[in-house]
């Protein structure tokens, strides 16, 4: 027998607003929830159907997706702390400050951001070397591979990128060895050098171009591939587990 | 798995989602609960509970709020949370020593807390609002609180001028100057005072064996066995120079070096033989001497170890060298060469030109080299012959090295510049950039400074700086003066704030330029700003003593003030001199609105003088602080001679208010009616004494004054 | 499975176990506060010169002013040598003298310096400083002596409270 709250929910389900947003009708058959999946914007990237197997944590220990949960937290964070922060240079410090000692909450955001950026380095690592050890590379995936990499370079940037941001001493010096590498490039070293940091020596405009970047360009970057990456996964065939497949080559599950 | 089954969780799953989700909720739910739990917050809620156990609660709470309270000055680069734990900072009902802190009210200053926020002066991390972040040394912030101690020190940023509020930093600038620091450092606001003594011909002055000892312990006043009989520190008279930590060879090495440094010979003076021939033979040679250096006041700028009642102390000034056992020292020629023109051994000398008589000359130097002297003082210096060339060299090599010309001139040697690192910043300066060695100090600015003063290859074993002696409270004045070198100021409203000092120069021209050189009266005199301090400020003598007064204390300087030891040195001044020192007193240095002239003696009668002199005994009882013959008070000066000394006008308008004329003066001012100053004027120019010239007796008063004071 | 579980749960913890403890210093040692350190000045006391009273900002202001005016006549010792006290009769209490300063009021010592003895019905040879010093430095004067007196000087407070005179 239906409560009163189901009856008034399907009553809702009924209205001509909710048909214009929700479309597809309860999910109850195969189609409708197939729909629910290929039809959403956010959840179309993944496949409508999944093995079970691959639904098991030992299969891939959920590496990539906590990757993935931990870019959008750190998303989130990020820009939470954006609205305290400006790129400039006495003020970058003096924010910093500010959000340890005045923001409400403002150190257990500066913290959540900073180690969900360690974290997700170290995922990302693990996630790779796993997927090197389970072979996810060979054919045809070889090219999510390559995406993967760039992933990896991504991840790698925006860390070294938003390291700079508190301006500290740490920081500082971080980026003026960093840099001081890259002007060791044959040719080209000190033009480099020159385009990283917005002139010849680590200062207001090096913050400004590392927060541009860390900001704005690698997240998009960051979400393009990502994009790429999880279309490539759900178009050759899922996540990790291969079919088990009989003599005759029919597959088993 | 069939259709229906799909989308349904199973019990596990459900009980996994439902365990996270609790963990995740309590997980996040600790930042809000530490926010809410705050430190500040805490004070803030103990300071309201304070506030109700007042009477004047309503007060104290007007504008509290549960928020942080910051002191903003971004131009001055203040950003101070300071007074969210320390709520009560401005409320002068909490000023009492009963109130707990943080809620103290801050002691009265001369700046206005909200202009200049706290951690100008206190600093420490302004914007931090936890109390160990705020005061301490912590992982990020290493500009902890300055010990109270020493908070004059963040005077000194600004303030590059000596201020009266502030006389640890004043002490301190005066000893890193006096001991001439900057000689090696580099240092803001400190005068650069006159270095050692040029070395260029000290070959003629001392003999090989002396600068020995000297290099090995600079202090003359030692025994034989190099022990101090006085310490001259304690006393307050630390050689200048202090102990460099050098080796015998190169201590060797340096006297031969010096020994031969002879540029310029000196020019040897024959005494009259008469005087020689009718002195030599005299008994009381000796003590007629001694009588002599007496009467010249050679103490009055030299230090001398004096042993009465079995206990020996140092007397006298600090502007010249300890004289104790000087006839050791320098030999007999050079040193009548030097009495007689001291000039032309040392151009830029403090020393005056006394005029001698060959009889005083020969007296003084003959007790000076018998009397002043310790035969036993070189027994425990090794025999040094002439030098050889090789320790010459080594000696010259040695004397750029150790740094001996950052202080000492000497021809051929070049002059050193930043021997030592520029101390400019040093204030500012964080604890990891400072180097502690293998020392087990705390690891903070303060007690390194403190360390390296003390003991300067305790934090760097390979430290050139010499050791210097201290006592507990010059180091501290010592360490308030490095700590207030801040170097330039962060920002430009900062950079308007500082208060530079302003430099005085007083140029004389004339026939007084040669008297006042010659004499050096601004060794101890002050004239408009420029001089020593160890004599009264001349810059108004002309308003306030008559000209024939001076011209006669000039050559003979009378007792003024009887509690002070020391006195003018007698110059053996010419008439022509001291008719010209007198005549430029009297004219030039004279106070704009005191002119001496003003006020017509022949107004006073007797009957002024008698009303004057019953004010004086009776009503205003000045005789508490003033001697009038042999009765009365020893903190003012004597007014036996006021009528010949003070002029009319100067009387009156001390009278009227002491502090315009001189405003550290001692006299309090009083709400005398213009009738009472009158009469008071009267009486005193009838206090008139003639000036004798010093006799033995009077010598002798002078001593014994001097005996009960002890320093 | 659960055999393998267990110990790689433990190795697992103990990884970022290892890093934390890596990572936590022991917090650098800041400025401990030593006697002389806390007070923003100190004076010897007069009657046992091994002990030090800590003094604070407005008691070392009153030192100095002290030290420079009154000391002349209201102490033994001068800076300069010689005292006046023992010239003047009656003799001058000395600064730390509690047992006859204690007895006296804030107000009664205010007024005492600043309008003179006469003023008050006492010696005449003791001038008025109200037109020579603020009355904030003549506050800070009475705070000095308060903290150097000996017996030591305990503040007057309202009947019933921890301060009110036994």
């Amino acid at each position: 027998m239906p409560t009163p709250f189901n009856a008034a929910l399907e009553d809702l389900r009924t209205t001509r607003v909710w048909k214009s947003i929700f479309r597809r009708g309860p999910a109850n058959s195969n189609r409708t929830r197939s729909i629910a999946v290929f039809g959403n914007l956010f959840l179309h990237w993944l496949p409508v159907k999944v093995r079970e197997k691959s639904l098991r944590v030992r299969a891939a220990y959920y590496l990539g997706s906590l990757s993935f949960l931990l870019f959008i937290m750190l998303v989130v964070t990020g820009v939470l702390l954006m609205f305290y922060y400006h790129p400039a240079v006495p003020n970058a410090y003096r924010d910093m400050k500010d959000l340890q000692f005045v923001v409400s909450n403002g150190v257990f955001l500066r913290n959540m951001h900073r180690l969900g950026a360690h974290l997700m380095v170290l995922l990302v690592f693990w996630h790779m070397f796993h997927v090197f050890y389970r072979g996810g590379y060979k054919p045809p995936h070889e090219f999510n591979w390559v995406i993967g990499v760039l992933l990896l370079l991504v991840t790698l940037f925006l860390s070294y990128t938003g390291y700079l941001l508190p301006w500290d001493q740490l920081a500082f010096w971080a980026v003026t060895v960093g840099t001081n590498i890259i002007s060791a490039m044959p040719v080209i070293g000190r033009k480099v050098r020159f385009v990283a940091l917005g002139g010849n020596i680590v200062g207001e405009n090096a913050l400004l171009r590392f927060y541009v970047l860390h900001v704005v360009i690698l997240p998009l970057l960051a979400f393009l591939f990502i994009g790429v990456h999880f279309w490539r996964v759900q178009k050759d065939g899922g996540l990790t587990v291969r079919p088990t497949r009989d003599e005759d080559g029919t597959n088993k599950d | 798995m069939p259709a229906e089954d799909m989308g349904k969780l199973s019990d596990k799953l459900r009980l996994t989602f439902a365990v996270s989700t609790v963990v995740c909720v309590l997980v996040l739910a600790i930042s809000p609960v530490k926010d809410f739990r705050a430190e500040w917050k805490h004070y803030k809620r103990a300071y309201v509970k304070f506030a109700q156990g007042r009477s004047d609660t309503k007060r104290l709470l007007g504008d509290y709020t549960m928020e942080i309270d910051q002191i903003w000055l971004p131009t001055m680069n203040v950003t101070d949370r300071c007074m969210t734990c320390h709520q009560g900072i401005a409320q002068p009902s909490l000023a009492d020593s009963s109130v707990p802190q943080p809620f103290r009210a801050h002691p009265s200053i001369p700046h206005n807390i909200r202009e200049w926020g706290c951690t100008i002066c206190h600093r420490g991390q302004g914007p931090a609002t936890e109390v160990a972040e705020a005061h301490k040394t912590t992982l990020a912030w290493e500009q902890p609180l300055l010990p109270a101690r020493f908070l004059q020190a963040s005077c000194g940023s600004c303030h590059q001028a000596d201020i009266k509020e502030a006389p640890q930093l004043a002490r301190g600038r005066e000893l890193l100057s006096y001991l001439n620091c900057q000689g090696c450092h580099r240092l803001n606001t400190v005068d650069r005072s006159r270095l050692g003594p040029d070395l260029s011909s000290v070959g003629y002055k001392v003999s090989r064996e002396w600068i020995y000892k000297w290099l090995k312990e600079p202090r003359t006043v030692l025994d034989k066995d190099g022990n101090t009989t006085v310490n001259g520190y304690e006393n307050g008279d630390e050689s200048r120079m202090p102990k460099f930590r050098l080796k015998e060879e190169e201590i060797r090495a340096l006297s031969g070096f010096l020994s031969v440094q002879k540029a310029k010979p000196i020019e040897v003076y024959k005494i009259n033989p008469a005087v020689v021939s009718a002195w030599s033979k005299n008994p009381e040679l000796l003590s007629q001497g001694e009588l002599r250096f007496r009467q010249m006041m050679c103490t009055t700028c030299h230090p001398l170890a004096v042993t009465r009642a079995g206990e020996t102390k140092l007397i006298g000034g600090n502007i010249g060298p300890e004289l104790t056992k000087i006839g050791s020292k320098v030999n007999k020629a050079w040193l009548i060469a030097w009495l007689r023109d001291p000039k032309s051994y040392l151009p830029n000398t403090s020393m005056p030109q006394y005029r001698w008589s060959d009889e005083d000359l020969y007296k003084v130097s003959e007790y000076v080299t018998s009397k002043l002297s310790d035969s036993d003082l070189f027994s425990n210096v090794p025999q040094l012959g002439a030098p050889t060339e090789e320790e010459i060299q080594t000696g010259k090599r040695l004397f750029t090295d150790k740094g001996c010309s950052s202080c000492h001139v000497l021809n051929g040697a070049p002059t050193q510049k930043d021997f030592g690192p520029d101390l400019t910043a040093l204030g500012r300066k964080n604890a990891s950039e400072l180097e502690f060695s293998k020392s087990k100090i705390e690891r903070n600015l303060v007690s390194y400074i403190q360390a390296k003063l003390q003991d300067p290859v305790s934090v760097n074993p390979a430290a050139r700086m010499p050791q210097y002696s201290w006592n507990q409270e010059d180091l501290d004045a010592v360490t308030t003066a490095l700590l207030s070198q801040t170097g330039p100021p962060p920002t430009s409203a900062l950079q308007h704030l500082v208060i530079p000092k302003k430099e005085t120069a007083f140029q004389v021209v004339g026939a007084f330029a040669q008297v006042f050189e010659r004499y050096k009266c601004y060794a101890c005199h002050r004239f408009n700003g420029y001089g020593g301090t160890l004599a009264p400020d001349l810059s108004y003598e002309g308003s306030r003593a008559q000209k024939k007064w001076i011209a006669e204390f000039l050559k003979n300087p009378q007792t003024i003030r009887p509690a002070l030891i020391l006195r003018m040195p007698q110059f053996n001044m010419s008439d022509k001199d001291a008719q010209v020192a007198a005549e430029y007193l009297s004219l030039v240095l004279q106070k704009p609105d005191v002119d001496p002239e003003s006020v017509d003696v022949r107004q006073f009668t007797p009957a002024m003088a008698a009303k004057g002199k019953q004010l004086y005994e009776v009503k205003y009882e000045c005789q508490s602080c003033h001697t009038i013959g042999a009765t009365g008070g020893y903190v003012g000066p004597n007014l036996n001679n006021a009528g010949n000394w003070l002029t009319p006008a100067w009387i009156e308008a001390w009278l009227r208010n002491p502090q315009a004329l001189l405003p550290d003066t001692l006299e309090p001012r009083r709400n005398f009616t213009e009738e009472e100053i009158r009469a008071l004027t009267a009486y005193l120019l009838t206090l008139r004494t003639g000036i004798k010239t010093q006799s033995v007796k009077s010598a002798g008063n002078l001593h014994s004054l001097a005996q009960g004071a002890g320093r | 499975m659960r055999k393998k579980l267990i110990p790689a749960i433990l190795l697992v913890s103990s990884v970022p176990a290892i890093l934390f403890s890596a990572g936590c210093k022991k917090e650098p040692p800041g400025n401990s506060a030593t006697a002389t350190f806390g007070a923003y000045d100190t004076e010897p006391d007069w009657n046992d010169t091994s002990k030090l009273i800590k003094l604070g900002y407005a008691e070392s202001q009153g030192k100095h002013i002290f030290y420079t005016y009154c000391v002349w006549c209201h102490a033994d010792a001068t800076p300069a040598g010689p005292s006046n006290r023992s010239n003047l009769t009656p003799m001058p209490p000395l600064l730390n003298d509690g047992d006859k300063l204690n007895g006296e009021s804030d107000e009664y010592l205010q007024n005492m310096i600043t309008l003179g003895g006469g003023a008050l019905g006492k010696s005449e040879m003791m001038p008025p400083y109200g037109k020579t010093l603020t009355p904030e430095e003549i506050k800070s004067v009475i705070a000095f002596a308060r903290a150097i007196a000996q017996p030591p000087y305990q503040k007057p407070g309202r009947p019933g409270s921890a301060y009110a005179p036994k």
